[in-house]
C-alpha cells in the first residue's frame, strides 16, 4: 500500500478513537477511501451558529500525491462568507502554499472553523463580501446568518 | 558590492574549460616559431576596436597596432595560442583569435565558471563565510542562500544583528542541536507524516526537534527538487509553522535511506545540481549561458556587452542575457523587440485599411476607387461600403450605390453595376481621418524598412553560420589529406568575420530605427553603408567553390570588413558626433578618413573589372566614402 493510502486510513482511524467535538469526517463510501465528506458545525458566537455545513474532501493520489500535496477540500453547503465562493472553493493558505505535510484533516477543519469565526477579507474569493464585511458589518451578519438557516440547517 | 568573492584566483576557482592553455592574447608567446605562418594577424591589426572595451589590454593592443602596417598580403606573424599541430585543436582556436577580437575578450574582464568550478566557488564561498563567522559550513551556506550569496552583505547584517540574520535563514539559535537522527524514546516511533510505526533509527529530525522518518523526508524533498528547482534548496521544516532550513549534510543523511534501491546518490546529486543553480541564479553576479545544453556560468556584468561561450559558441550579451546585440543597447533593443512582438503597427494599418472578404476572410486591401470589389481568393463580388454581396447592388434592389445611407435601406437610385474605376466613394471618410491613415501607414513603412533590413541580415547570419560549420569541415579535410591547413584557414576567418558582420549589421538596423535624423545618424549610416558593402563583398566571395577563390582576395576583403566592423562599433563606443566641435569631430573625421583608406584598399584588393561593386548596383564604397566626408566636413 502506498504511503498516502495508509495515512489516509490511519488519519481516519484516529479520527473516530478521538473525535474533534466540532467537526467529523470520513470516507464517503467505504470503496473510495481517497473521497471523504465533512461535517462542521458554525461556530459559536459567529452568524454561522446553529448551522451544519458539509464539505467534501479528495486527497490527491500519485506518487507526490497526499501528504506531500494538500487535499481538495470544498464546501458543500451554500455559505456566504469572504472567503469561500459559489462553487464552494476556499481560500485558505494551509490549502495552497502553506500546506505541510505534518498537517492533518482535523487541523485543516479546525482552521476552517476558525475561518468562519474570523474571515480575512484582505484577502478575499468574493470581493462582493468582503467589502461589505468591511463597510456594514451588520448587513454581512444578517445575510450570512439568513443563508445559515436557509441552507444549513 | 561583493567582488571580494571572485577575486581570488585560487587553483580551480577559474576554470575556463578549454583545452587552449594560453589564452591567446598575447601575440608573441613562446609558442609562436611552432605556429605556422601567415595566421590572424592582419585580423588583429585591423581591429583597434577590441581595445576600447578591454582597457586591460589596451597597452598590449597598442603595440600591436604600433607594429608594421597592414599591406594588402602582409606577412602573417604567429600566435601563442596558434602553434598546435592537430587541425581540430587549431580549428576551434583560429576561431577564438578572430572573435575575440571582436568580443574584446582581449582584457577578458569577466570569468567562466563551468560546473566544477561553481562547485568549488560555493564551497570557497561557504568556508569563507564559516571561517569569518566562526559557525558550521552549513549554517554558513543557509544564510548565503538567504541573502542572494551576497557575501558582503551577510558579513555586515551577521555583525549587526547575528540572532537575525540566523533566524532569518530558517537556522535554529546558536548553539541548539543539529539535524540528523531523531531524539526517539523507545524502540519505535509514529512518523507524523506517513503515521506508520518505524524504527527509532529511521527517524531523523531537523534542529527544530521536527521529525519524520526518512523515507518521507526523502519524498518530500525530492518533491520539493521537482517541484522549485534551485529553490528546493531553500526548503524547510515539514511541520506547519516551522520555518526551520533542511540543512546540507541533512540530505546526505537522509538521502540514502530514501533511495529505495535506486541511486543511492540521486537525491543528494540533484540537490548539488539544485544549489548551483540557485549560486548562479539568485547571486546576481552569474548568468548562465543561454545556449542550449551549456552548463557554463558567466560572471555577470551590469554594462552591456557581448562576449561567446567558448564551450557551446553562442554570443551573447553579458548584461541582459540576449544575444550578442552590438552596437544597440540593451534598453534599446528591449524597445526593439517590443515592437517587433506587439506588431501593433502593422495592426493598425491592417484594421484601418483592409476589411475582410465576407466569403472567405481573407484580408482584402482596398487599393483603387471602385466600391465594387472582386475578392482575388474566392473570387467573391461585394460591395466595400457595406461588404454586402454585390448581386444585391444592381437594379432591382434599387441601385448599386445606396449605401452611404446609414440606415442602408436600398430603395432608390439608379446604378449601373461595375462602375467607373477610380470613381471616389461616399463622403464617409473625413480629411483628418485620411491623414491619420497616412501617418499610421508612413510609421508602418519606416518600421518595416529598418525590419526588413534587421530581419535580412538575421537570416544571412544564419547562412552564414551554415558557411562556417563548412568551412570548418573543409578545413579538416584538408588537414587530413596532409596539406597545411593555413591554405584554407582564410576561409573560417572569412566567415568568422563575416557572421560578426552580419550579426553587428542586424542590429545597427535596429539603432538606426531609433536615432533622430541629423548628422550623427548619416554618419551612422556612412559606416553602416561601408560595412554592409563590404560584408555583401565578402559574402559573395565566400560562396564560391573553393576551387575559384582567391585566397589573397578573400584575405583582404576579410581584413577590410574587419576594419570597418572596428570603425563602426568604435564610433557608436565614442559617441559619433558627441562633443563634434572638439576631439570627437577630429576622431570622426579621421575614422571617415581610415573608412575611405580602407575603401581604397577594398578597391585595389579587387581583381580589376572582375565583377561590379555590390549586387545592389551600388556606388563603389570608395566614392561614397569621399562624397559622405565631404558632406561631413
Amino acid at each position: 500500500m502506498d504511503m498516502g493510502l495508509m495515512r489516509i486510513k490511519k488519519e481516519h482511524a484516529k479520527l473516530l478513537e478521538d473525535p474533534p467535538s466540532t467537526c467529523s469526517a470520513g470516507p464517503a463510501h467505504p470503496d473510495t477511501p481517497r473521497s471523504w465528506n465533512a461535517v462542521v458545525l458554525g461556530p459559536p458566537d459567529s452568524p454561522y451558529e446553529g448551522g451544519v455545513f458539509r464539505l467534501r474532501i479528495d486527497f490527491p493520489s500519485g506518487d507526490q500525491g497526499y501528504p506531500l500535496r494538500p487535499p481538495r477540500v470544498a464546501f458543500v453547503t451554500k455559505i456566504f462568507h469572504p472567503n469561500i465562493n459559489d462553487s464552494g472553493g476556499i481560500c485558505l493558505d494551509i490549502l495552497k502554499k502553506q500546506w505541510t505535510p505534518a498537517l492533518t484533516i482535523p487541523k485543516v477543519l479546525l482552521s476552517i472553523c476558525s475561518l468562519l469565526t474570523d474571515p480575512n477579507p484582505d484577502d478575499p474569493l468574493v470581493t462582493e463580501i468582503a467589502t461589505l464585511y468591511k463597510t456594514d458589518r451588520a448587513k454581512y451578519e444578517e445575510t450570512a446568518r439568513d443563508w445559515t438557516a436557509r441552507f444549513a440547517t | 558590492m561583493s567582488d571580494s568573492e571572485f577575486e581570488y584566483d585560487s587553483a580551480g576557482s577559474y576554470v575556463y574549460e578549454s583545452d587552449d592553455g594560453g589564452s591567446g592574447d598575447d601575440g608573441e608567446g613562446p609558442a609562436s616559431a611552432a605556429s605556422p605562418p601567415q595566421r590572424d594577424a592582419p585580423v588583429a591589426a585591423a581591429l583597434p576596436a577590441a581595445a576600447a572595451h578591454a582597457p586591460a589590454a589596451a597597452a598590449a593592443q597598442g603595440r600591436r597596432l604600433g607594429g608594421p602596417a597592414p599591406a594588402p598580403a602582409p606577412p602573417l606573424s604567429g600566435s601563442a595560442s596558434l602553434g598546435a599541430s592537430d587541425s581540430a585543436g587549431s580549428a576551434s582556436r583560429s576561431r577564438l583569435a578572430v572573435v575575440s577580437q571582436l568580443y574584446g575578450e582581449q582584457g577578458k574582464d569577466y570569468r567562466v565558471f563551468g560546473p566544477d568550478a561553481v562547485r568549488a566557488e560555493i564551497a570557497a564561498v561557504v568556508r569563507d563565510v564559516a571561517s569569518v563567522l566562526e559557525v558550521a559550513a552549513d549554517d554558513a551556506e543557509a544564510m548565503l542562500l538567504s541573502c542572494s550569496w551576497d557575501k558582503q552583505r551577510l558579513l555586515e547584517r551577521f555583525t549587526e544583528r547575528p540572532e537575525q540574520v540566523r533566524a532569518g535563514a530558517g537556522l535554529a539559535k546558536a548553539g541548539s542541536r543539529g539535524a540528523g537522527a531523531a531524539e526517539v524514546d523507545g524502540p519505535e516511533a509514529d512518523c507524523p507524516v506517513c503515521f506508520a510505526s518505524v524504527p527509532a533509527s529511521e527517524m531523523a529530525s531537523l534542529a527544530c526537534g521536527h521529525g519524520a522518518c526518512r523515507e518521507c523526508w526523502g519524498e518530500y524533498l525530492s518533491g520539493q527538487l521537482r517541484s522549485r528547482a534551485a529553490e528546493a534548496v531553500e526548503a524547510v521544516c515539514m511541520e506547519s509553522d516551522c520555518s526551520c532550513i533542511v540543512p546540507h549534510a541533512f540530505v546526505r543523511h537522509v538521502g540514502l535511506a530514501a533511495a529505495r534501491g535506486s541511486d543511492p546518490m540521486a537525491l543528494l546529486t540533484s540537490w548539488d545540481r539544485s544549489l548551483c543553480r540557485h549560486f548562479v541564479e539568485h547571486s546576481r553576479r552569474l548568468r548562465w549561458c543561454p545556449g542550449s545544453g551549456c552548463d557554463k556560468a558567466f560572471q555577470a556584468v551590469s554594462a552591456g556587452r557581448d562576449v561567446e561561450c567558448e564551450s557551446c559558441g553562442s554570443a551573447f550579451c553579458l548584461g541582459c542575457g540576449r544575444g550578442a546585440h552590438r552596437p544597440v543597447s540593451c534598453s534599446m533593443l528591449s524597445s526593439w523587440l517590443e515592437k517587433c512582438e506587439d506588431e501593433s503597427e502593422t495592426a493598425n494599418w491592417i484594421i484601418v485599411n483592409t476589411k475582410r472578404c465576407p466569403k472567405c476572410g481573407v484580408r482584402i486591401e482596398k487599393n483603387q476607387g471602385c466600391m465594387h470589389m472582386k475578392c482575388g481568393v474566392c473570387k467573391h463580388e461585394f460591395c466595400w461600403v457595406c461588404t454586402g454581396d454585390w448581386a444585391m447592388h444592381g437594379q432591382k434592389t434599387g441601385g448599386y450605390y445606396a449605401c452611404n445611407r446609414y440606415t442602408g435601406q436600398k430603395t432608390q437610385g439608379r446604378g449601373v453595376p461595375g462602375s467607373r474605376p477610380g470613381k471616389k466613394g461616399a463622403g464617409a471618410s473625413a480629411l483628418d481621418k485620411d491623414a491619420e491613415e497616412n501617418l499610421a501607414k508612413a510609421e508602418l513603412d519606416r518600421y518595416l524598412f529598418y525590419y526588413q533590413r534587421y530581419s535580412g541580415h538575421m537570416r544571412a547570419g544564419t547562412f552564414a553560420a551554415g558557411q562556417r560549420e563548412r568551412a570548418q569541415q573543409r578545413m579538416a579535410e584538408v588537414a587530413a589529406e596532409g596539406l597545411a591547413w593555413v591554405e584554407v584557414d582564410f576561409l573560417e576567418q572569412g566567415t568568422e568575420v563575416l557572421l560578426a558582420c552580419r550579426r553587428v549589421l542586424q542590429f545597427t538596423y535596429v539603432m538606426a530605427y531609433f536615432m533622430a535624423d541629423g548628422r550623427e545618424k548619416s554618419l551612422f549610416e556612412h559606416l553602416q553603408e561601408l560595412l554592409e558593402g563590404s560584408t555583401e563583398e565578402l559574402s559573395e566571395l565566400l560562396e564560391r567553390p573553393l576551387e575559384e577563390m582567391d585566397r589573397r582576395q578573400v584575405v583582404n576583403f576579410t581584413r577590410v570588413t574587419a576594419k570597418f566592423l572596428s570603425q563602426l562599433l568604435e564610433g557608436v563606443d565614442e559617441g559619433l558626433v558627441d562633443g563634434a566641435s572638439g576631439a570627437g569631430a577630429a576622431s570622426s573625421a579621421a575614422s571617415s578618413a581610415a573608412s575611405s583608406a580602407a575603401a581604397e584598399e577594398a578597391a585595389a584588393a579587387k581583381p580589376g573589372g572582375a565583377k561590379s561593386t555590390s549586387p545592389s548596383g551600388k556606388r563603389k564604397p570608395t566614392d561614397r566614402a569621399r562624397q559622405r566626408l565631404r558632406a561631413a566636413r
